[in-house]
């Protein structure tokens, strides 16, 4: 039984690995995938942000005022430009149309009210659609404010703690690991369910719904094997090549948090420590029975289905069946526990998320596992008597 | 040898499949109390008009499907006991047989020998006979994909005769095929037939029929209205010619089935 099994897993592999379609799915997708999204993102936001930082701001001005203090505090930076004009209505196309960053409007007695300590506003003009929004004008006009605080502090003879009467010093218990995994750890298992299941996907499709369609599969059905050997060397590949995927897709996002720059030193520390021999091996346990399980999910809707242009228009919306229970383990509040072991999918996030905290519930992670192994046996024996049926085969 | 008695096959079907179909019924009879018996060494053919139960026949014989009833035995293995063994010495062939596309006929008929248990030394062997026979070996490295039509169904002869099959099952094997392909196949049968071999073949073309078989089954509505040999068949003729009989028996098997 073994020996046909194994001849069937060989002639599959070779036969998935020529399939380009697989390939580009099982392994070009979540290799490049990270890589080229961080490095593009990055590359992007630096050079809008270089451009930005050196870009002479342009502000247009407009003012009732007769005092002009705090025109002359503009003046003087560096790198500002004032464009003087009339009316404040003009202000907004020409924001708009990106022929000035800012917009700035000052009313009449402004400055008086400052001098006489009352309360008074001015108005800047600004477009939320841009990445910088309004952080160099706030910051400009947070320096100017400053001024005239510590100018009326000083005039009192007062100091900065007549204002601000105690700081607050900050004490997080949480290692940066344990934060990195609570908040952000969510995301790893919900990306390698999603390529795990993707991975899985045309695989799954080829092997069963291409062998029917290309007629193929009667002539193996007249060869002496059983059923059930044809059925675990097929569901092995197509687990297989989930588990490939899924793994490629992590090597891919770490490769590109390398590549990506600007992330601080902590977390890239963090994220690399990750890696661990004890994280992968809680991370296999959890994922073959996974993927034998997606390869339940799959194989009998691929059997049942006539083309290959059938069998995606049945498996695809599954997709969407498999990220949402990823997605609920994202949502913060849903913790892990003996409740949430037992949900398949979620309990793989919450999983997920504790091992790479630290902070794994061994008895509940046990529960996960054995929940997944048993899954996987009720799809392995499920996809045994689908196959079984002829009329699911020679449909 | 393959022994059929009294096989029947009814297909259950869904609402979908009645509709299509036109029945009320969620149960198709399509093989009623089929009998015949394919010695070695001889051929026999199983001759009717489209849906008249033939390829269902050999598919139960071929194992792909199981009867409702009777009983099917292949070299004395009963197929409902045995399927695993009884499918080792068999080959199964039709016109529209598929094939790995992205493997070469090496990779192909390796596999298929393997499955049959057979080892490499035996695999090379047999594989380095057939390719030679069959002229081959120009085309024994290319991916299946990329071969015409008759390279393929040298590929498809390969694999079905690799492990020496003693019954050969062909379903309609020239369907499709142009002349000089359908001249192999026709090469084939004669071939397994000199050696010894049980071969059975439907078919729905009298010429075929009549160039090869030794013994003759008429197949209409899954029932069986001639089986003997095909000497006997002509003695028996009401017309002169084999078609014109042919359509002879399948009409008046109509006639009694209205009346």
């Amino acid at each position: 039984m073994l020996k046909n099994i194994i001849t069937i897993i060989k002639k599959e592999t070779l036969d998935t690995l020529r399939d380009k379609r697989t390939i580009i799915v099982m392994v070009l997708v979540p290799v490049l995938v990270f890589p080229v999204i961080f490095i593009a993102t990055s590359r992007l936001q630096m050079s809008v942000m270089e451009r930005e930082q050196v870009r002479s701001l342009k502000i247009g001005y407009v003012s009732e005022d007769t005092d002009t203090r705090i025109e002359n505090f503009l003046e003087n930076q560096e790198k500002v430009e004032l464009v003087y004009m009339d009316d404040a209505g003009e202000l907004e196309s020409l924001i708009r149309s990106d022929s000035l960053q800012y917009g700035l409007f000052i009313p009449a007695g402004f400055a008086r009210a400052l001098d006489n300590l009352e309360e008074t506003s001015l108005k800047v003009y600004f477009s939320g659609t841009r990445l910088t929004g309004k952080d160099r004008i706030d910051r400009l006009l947070a320096q100017y404010e400053n001024g005239i605080i510590n100018e009326r502090l000083q005039e009192k003879e007062l100091t900065q703690s007549f204002i601000k009467p105690f700081r607050t010093e900050s004490v997080n218990i949480a290692t940066d690991q344990e934060m990195i995994g609570k908040l952000a750890g969510g995301f790893l298992p919900y990306l390698f369910i999603i390529f795990c299941f993707t991975g899985a996907m045309y695989p799954a499709i080829d092997l069963f719904t291409g062998e029917k369609e290309r007629r193929t599969m009667e002539t193996l059905l007249t060869a002496p094997v059983s059923r059930i050997e044809i059925l675990v060397g097929k569901m092995f590949v197509i687990a297989l090549t989930g588990l490939i995927s899924a793994m490629l897709a992590i090597f891919g996002l770490f490769v590109g948090l390398q590549v990506s720059a600007g992330l601080p030193d902590f977390i890239m520390s963090v994220v690399m420590g990750i890696l661990t021999f004890s994280f992968v091996i809680y991370l296999l346990l959890m994922l073959i029975p996974l993927t034998i399980f997606f390869a339940g999910l799959l194989v009998p809707l691929t059997i049942y289905a006539k083309t290959f242009k059938e069998a995606q228009s049945i498996v695809t919306p599954l997709t969407f069946i498999v990220i949402i229970p990823a997605a609920l383990g994202l949502i913060p509040g849903v913790e892990y526990n003996a409740v949430t072991a037992l949900i398949p999918i979620v309990n793989i996030t919450l999983a997920t998320k504790e091992v790479i905290a630290g902070t794994i519930h061994l008895p509940h992670y046990l529960l996960t596992v054995v929940s997944l192994v048993g899954l996987a046996a009720i799809s392995v024996v499920f996809c045994a008597k689908w196959f079984g049926k002829e009329s699911n085969i020679l449909r | 040898m393959i022994e059929v008695s009294n096989l029947c096959k009814e297909f259950h079907l869904n609402k979908k499949q009645m509709q299509e179909i036109g029945v009320k019924e969620k149960s198709l009879e399509v093989l009623h109390d089929v009998n015949f018996t394919c010695k070695p060494g001889r051929v026999y053919s199983l001759l009717g008009p489209n849906g008249a139960g033939k390829t269902t026949t050999l598919r139960i014989i071929a194992t792909i499907l199981r009867a409702t009833s009777g009983s099917v035995k292949v070299c004395g293995i009963e197929l409902n006991e045995n399927p695993s063994d009884a499918r080792a010495k068999m080959g199964f062939l039709t016109g529209t047989t598929g094939l790995y596309e992205r493997l070469t006929p090496n990779e192909m008929i390796k596999y298929f020998g393997k499955l049959n248990g057979m080892d490499d030394k035996l695999i090379e062997d047999r594989k380095d006979r057939l390719y030679t026979l069959l002229g081959m070996h120009d085309f024994a490295n290319k991916r299946i994909g990329k071969l015409s039509t008759g390279m393929k169904q040298k590929v498809s002869i390969t694999r079905t005769m690799i492990h020496d099959p003693e019954v050969v099952v062909f379903d309609e094997p020239t369907s499709g095929l142009d002349v000089i392909t359908a001249k192999n196949i026709i090469e084939l049968i004669r071939d397994c037939k000199d050696q010894g071999k049980t071969v059975i073949f439907s078919s729905h073309i009298m010429s075929e029929v009549d160039l090869l078989c030794d013994d003759l089954g008429i197949i209409h509505n899954g029932r069986i209205l001639f089986n003997d040999t095909m000497e006997n068949f002509r003695k028996q003729m009401h017309t002169d010619n084999l078609t014109e009989e042919f359509i002879h028996i399948v009409t008046q098997s109509e006639e009694r089935v209205q009346a």
